[in-house]
């Protein structure tokens, strides 16, 4: 009954951790974009295509200037960070954001734009056509005009510079118009960052890929030790799982190369992941994989993660509150995403990294060494930077935990979990997409339960 | 013939002191600290803090150095000649960091250019100008256009030597072995040498430091990467330990000695000038020796078994392979050459030969490329050192050396 009572439990807090998370605004993104372009007077004709844009670093400094939800609101919606580029077969271009405002459209270029105008009757044109699509437009003022002659039509560009607006002080909006004949064909948002604020996010990347190759040296050495050993598994007759480790480095590089990576990382990384898996027997001091245990694991680890940006805010610093949007089209991206950095990283931290050091370190002193490395590998830009990496940190020791009571195979389940319902919130709203997230843990949690009972 | 025994070491020695410095090719004359000090007094003030000297590398004719401040906006790099020329200087800024926004006319007057010949460079807050080889970001004048040398290209004798190194690895758990214990000793003293020496040998890395990237987190990749290689030495010198089964003869150690400081005159060992540099060259460079000759008593084992599929053609293999290295004298030739040597005796006395190489190269190497009194006079005692010890064995020795169990 307890046991029952804790799975109920876990799954009611990975529902929680996915309700109401996602991306908004890629359903809606067509119909909004073809209303605006009604009010430039084009119809827009045939099958749209919706494409995610994402300007991550934009994002996060925008996140980083407000505190709060609010900053995360501006990226999705006057910020312009994260937005939806939408195509008409039949001709025509519009950019709207997440939510919902208008941030570039391009009409085609009519067969009759009108005579051409003198460059005040364009501009009073052009400013005409803003209130219909610029929410405020009463704060920006024309600060830069030009024209030009192309084949026979005159062309004029006006630029408006909007001040911060909703945004942050020092921050500024500024909106492109473009005039053909007498007709409005385009009109584009810009936005020109504090550079304080993106400063800091850009500076926080820039260092985090810098101790990045940290942990790429620890791992290539951890490939070394890997073939190391199973060369010598092999000279010796010693029992390597060469089935169990193509079977993964299979499933690993199709992962790879499914979710566009190309061919030769999806090689290598199958690659390393196989002889990751084929030489797990012979480091015995690994303790024996009981998988369903990695669930709950998961679960909790996942929470506390959650919680870490709100805590970190409290006391002063900043860190975004989920992982960089990811541009991806079909739900089970997601879940193919958390479970490759599952399959690949956990036989290499938690096993490889683990049988190799443990002898000299024992299993405690080996994990802390397989914490330290994966917590260069995925932190989040955030001030101070070791607070994000020690959040980072806590997802290792999670996954620790998970191989202490587990194994390798705890862990790799408890990562893929965990990744899968952090990640939710990177991906659009929608029920598939959560229920990506979710079914995993309730199937994985219900064998669980099963498999104890019996 | 025991003085016949002490010329031929009192030959070698010379010979091993004088090659590096006779054959030396564009030592620097000054250290990189005293280069830093010209730079400081001769480059004109750029109107930003520079921050300290945070590395310096060894150029064709002379030292390049780089400042950053604490806050990591921005680097100075420096290229100092050993000659009285000029010295070229170039600020590099993040372009996220705020500054004015000059118009054309305002850049091309400050940097005294035609204005029509401005591009302009918009920034998240500044506006950057480029005036042929003058370059404005936001107002500041960055210097002249300056990079570091391009890297050599791929170098194939580092392959084959990371290749053997595998091998050797593979060898030294497959073949029947007895471990010795001093040696592992000796290479777990001198890694904590090195890891100790680490993070006042950050300056080697100076490539690594960029604008944006704070100077504390360069320092800490570069311990931390460090200290993780030092830390798979360790459990190397535990998995794959040294097997020494005799002490090689004097004149075997002599001669690997000799050939480790020719070496350097084929090609010095890399950051061997940057490394004499740092505060802590007098730890760092014998303890790096040290390292460097455990990993070619590694190599060469592997090389041993690789080349002795060849019987009796062992030797003639492994001297087409050491000409090939000299002809084609890339960064890990010199390594190559001595692993080569090394593989040619027995596999009980690789360690002290591939110690000996290893020392002979390293100091050698230092000798070759340096030439401030600080940095010649400690490695030229490195050199020597090891010479009283072989001179002794070549006085007690009979020719053949004495074998003896370990």
């Amino acid at each position: 009954m307890l046991r029952l009572a804790g799975a109920a439990a876990c799954l009611a807090a990975a529902v929680l951790l996915v309700r109401g998370r996602g991306v908004p605004g890629r359903e809606e993104a067509p119909l909004r974009a073809a209303r605006a372009l009604r009010m430039l007077h084009f119809e827009v004709v045939g099958e749209a295509e919706v494409r995610a844009e994402v300007d991550q670093a934009m994002a996060w400094a925008l996140e980083r200037s407000s505190s709060g939800r609010a900053g995360a609101e501006l990226a999705r919606g006057e910020g312009g960070a994260i937005r939806y580029r939408v195509r008409w077969s039949g001709g025509g271009e519009a950019v709207v954001t997440a939510n919902g405002t208008i941030w570039a459209l391009r009409r085609p270029l009519p067969t009759d734009p009108g005579p051409d105008l003198f460059p005040a009757a364009a501009a009073q044109a052009a400013a005409a056509a803003l209130p219909l699509l610029l929410p405020g437009w009463e704060a920006f003022q024309v600060r830069r005009a030009e024209s030009v002659r192309e084949e026979e039509r005159l062309w004029h560009r006006f630029r408006w510079s909007g001040g911060a607006g909703p945004l942050p002080v020092g921050w500024e909006r500024e909106v492109e118009v473009e005039v053909a004949g007498s007709t409005v064909v385009s009109l584009l948002r810009r936005v020109r960052p504090y550079g304080t604020d993106l400063g800091v996010v850009a500076g926080r990347t820039a260092e985090l890929r810098r101790l990045r190759g940290v942990a790429a040296v620890a791992l290539a050495l951890v490939v070394v030790g890997i073939l190391l050993a199973g060369t010598e598994g092999l000279a010796f007759h010693e029992r390597l799982a060469l089935g169990r480790g193509a079977a993964v480095g299979a499933v690993v590089g199709l992962l790879e190369a499914v979710q566009g990576q190309g061919l030769g990382p999806a090689v290598l990384l199958g690659a390393v992941a196989a002889a990751a898996v084929a030489v797990m027997p012979v480091w015995t001091s690994l303790p024996p994989s009981r998988w369903p245990r990695g669930v709950p694991v998961g679960v909790a680890t996942a929470v506390l993660v959650t919680l870490a940006p709100t805590l970190l805010a409290w006391s002063g610093g900043f860190m975004p509150e989920g992982p960089a949007v990811a541009v991806a089209d079909r739900p089970w991206d997601l879940a193919g995403r958390a479970w490759r950095t599952a399959l690949v990283e956990e036989p290499l931290l938690r096993g490889a990294l683990l049988g190799l050091a443990a002898p000299l370190f024992g299993f405690w002193g080996s994990s802390l060494v397989g914490v330290f490395v994966g917590s260069l590998l995925h932190p989040l830009p955030g001030v101070p930077l070791p607070a994000t990496v020690a959040v980072a940190g806590l997802l290792q020791v999670g996954m620790v935990v998970a191989a202490r009571v587990g194994g390798v195979g705890a862990a790799v389940v408890a990562r893929a979990v965990c990744e899968t319902l952090l990640r939710r919130s990177a991906y659009p709203v929608g029920v598939w997409w959560s229920l990506v997230a979710i079914v995993p843990v309730g199937l994985g949690l219900a064998l669980g339960v099963w498999r104890r009972e019996q | 013939m025991r003085l016949l025994r002490a010329a031929l070491v009192v030959m070698l020695a010379a010979a091993a002191l004088l090659a590096p410095v006779r054959w030396a090719k564009h030592p620097a004359a000054v250290s990189p600290r005293e280069a830093a000090a010209r730079a400081e007094a001769e480059v004109p003030a750029l109107g930003v803090v520079w921050g300290k000297v945070r590395g310096w590398e060894r150029g064709e004719g002379g030292w390049w150095l780089l400042w950053q401040p604490a806050h990591g906006a921005w680097t100075v790099l420096v290229s100092v000649p050993d000659s009285q020329g000029p010295v070229a200087h170039r600020l590099s800024v993040v372009p996220w960091l705020p500054g004015a926004r000059l118009s054309r006319e305002a850049a091309g007057l400050l940097v005294g250019a035609s204005a029509d010949d401005g591009v302009p460079f918009e920034r998240v807050g500044r506006r950057d100008w480029r005036f042929g080889e003058n370059v404005l970001a936001g107002a500041v004048a960055t210097g002249a256009v300056l990079g570091f040398p391009p890297r050599p290209a791929a170098d194939p004798w580092l392959a084959a030597v990371a290749g053997l190194l595998l091998g050797g690895a593979v060898v030294r758990r497959v073949l029947p072995t007895v471990p010795s214990a001093p040696w592992r000793r000796v290479t777990i003293v001198a890694a904590v040498g090195v890891a100790a020496a680490l993070p006042s040998s950050i300056p080697v890395a100076v490539r690594l430091f960029q604008a944006g990237v704070r100077p504390w987190v360069t320092g800490l990749a570069v311990v931390s990467a460090g200290l993780l290689v030092l830390g798979a030495v360790v459990a190397g010198a535990f998995h794959y330990p040294v097997v020494s089964l005799a002490t090689p003869p004097w004149w075997a150690g002599g001669c690997a000695l000799t050939l480790g400081a020719l070496l350097a005159t084929v090609r010095p060992m890399p950051l061997a000038a940057e490394l004499a540099g740092c505060r802590v060259a007098i730890v760092a460079l014998p303890a790096a020796s040290l390292l460097l000759g455990w990993g070619t008593a590694l190599a060469a084992d592997g090389l041993r078994e690789v080349t002795a599929l060849a019987k009796g053609g062992r030797r003639v293999i492994l001297a087409l392979l050491a000409a090939a290295a000299v002809a084609a004298p890339t960064a890990s030739a010199p390594v190559t050459v001595g692993l080569c040597g090394v593989a040619g005796r027995a596999r009980g006395e690789g360690a002290w030969l591939g110690a000996a190489v290893a020392w002979g190269w390293v100091m050698g190497s230092t000798l070759a490329t340096c030439a401030w009194p600080a940095a010649v006079w400690p490695a030229a005692a490195f050199l020597l050192a090891p010479w009283a010890l072989i001179a002794a064995q070549a006085l007690a020795q009979g020719e053949g050396g004495a074998e003896r169990p370990a």
